[in-house]
């Protein structure tokens, strides 16, 4: 494989931030799940940073699909359900167990809600069928989950480069990137 | 009230003017709404964290 037909990776901790940056979900679910110290203080000062950005650069935006709430929701019912040893197919076969933690839902979907109120930010939904046919384009021409190729897609769909994940493996196959990560 | 704010936004800044354009109206444009202090940061992850952690403190003892 040449270098031209991978990803560029990019130090979100260090690297000078692009004007405008497509984040995966998983950064918002790396804050609210991050389990060591490492991954706490990197997430922490990688939030910092966005913020410090939106602050002293007028033209800095993140830009995400609004799938992102979406995939907020089913990741903190998930948690809840494997925190309290139960399977995720719950929220399927038996979805009133999911009930005694509605509250601790709510609770860490508004701390992320929060974050994004802090953010300047774009949120392109599914409104132009542009976007949904992107999006199957960028799945089937790199072979990758939906989920994934909504994100990317959308990025591609706004015509930008600068994508930012924590899963390098997904993404550092695609040629033309930039793939923004923590390490 | 969301396209009222792009359009604000369109005069005076060109490239992303161009940038919506790119997108076609399927994207809304939001400024920050709430300063997002050191405190408010260190507060939102010790929030999570505290509801987060119980099932790992368990599941090493």
């Amino acid at each position: 494989m040449t270098s031209s037909s991978i990803a560029t990776v990019r130090n979100i901790l260090r690297d000078p931030l692009p004007g405008k940056l497509f984040v995966d979900t998983n950064f918002f679910k790396s804050m609210i799940f991050a389990n060591n110290p490492a991954k706490e203080s990197a997430c922490k000062y990688f939030l910092k940073r966005l913020r410090d950005e939106t602050e002293n650069n007028p033209k800095f935006l993140i830009g995400f699909n609004t799938v992102i709430y979406y995939e907020m929701y089913i990741a903190l019912a998930h948690h809840q359900l494997k925190k309290h040893g139960m399977s995720k197919n719950i929220m399927i076969s038996d979805p009133q167990k999911l009930k005694p933690y509605i509250a601790t839902i709510k609770r860490q979907y508004d701390l992320f809600l929060e974050i994004l109120k802090g953010l300047r930010k774009v949120e392109i939904s599914l409104k132009d069928g542009k976007l949904m046919e992107k999006i199957l384009e960028t799945q089937t021409n790199y072979r990758l989950q939906y989920a994934d190729a909504f994100h990317l897609g959308t990025m591609f769909f706004a015509n930008e480069k600068d994508f930012a994940s924590f899963d390098v493996a997904d993404f550092k196959q695609i040629p033309g990137i930039n793939l923004w990560c923590a390490y | 009230m969301q396209t009222t704010h792009n359009k604000k936004h369109i005069t005076k800044n060109k490239s992303l003017n161009r940038f919506f354009k790119r997108l076609n109206g399927a994207a809304v444009f939001s400024e920050p709404k709430e300063k997002l202090t050191d405190k408010k940061i260190d507060r939102i992850f010790r929030c999570v964290h505290l509801s987060s952690k119980i099932t790992v403190k368990k599941s090493t003892k």
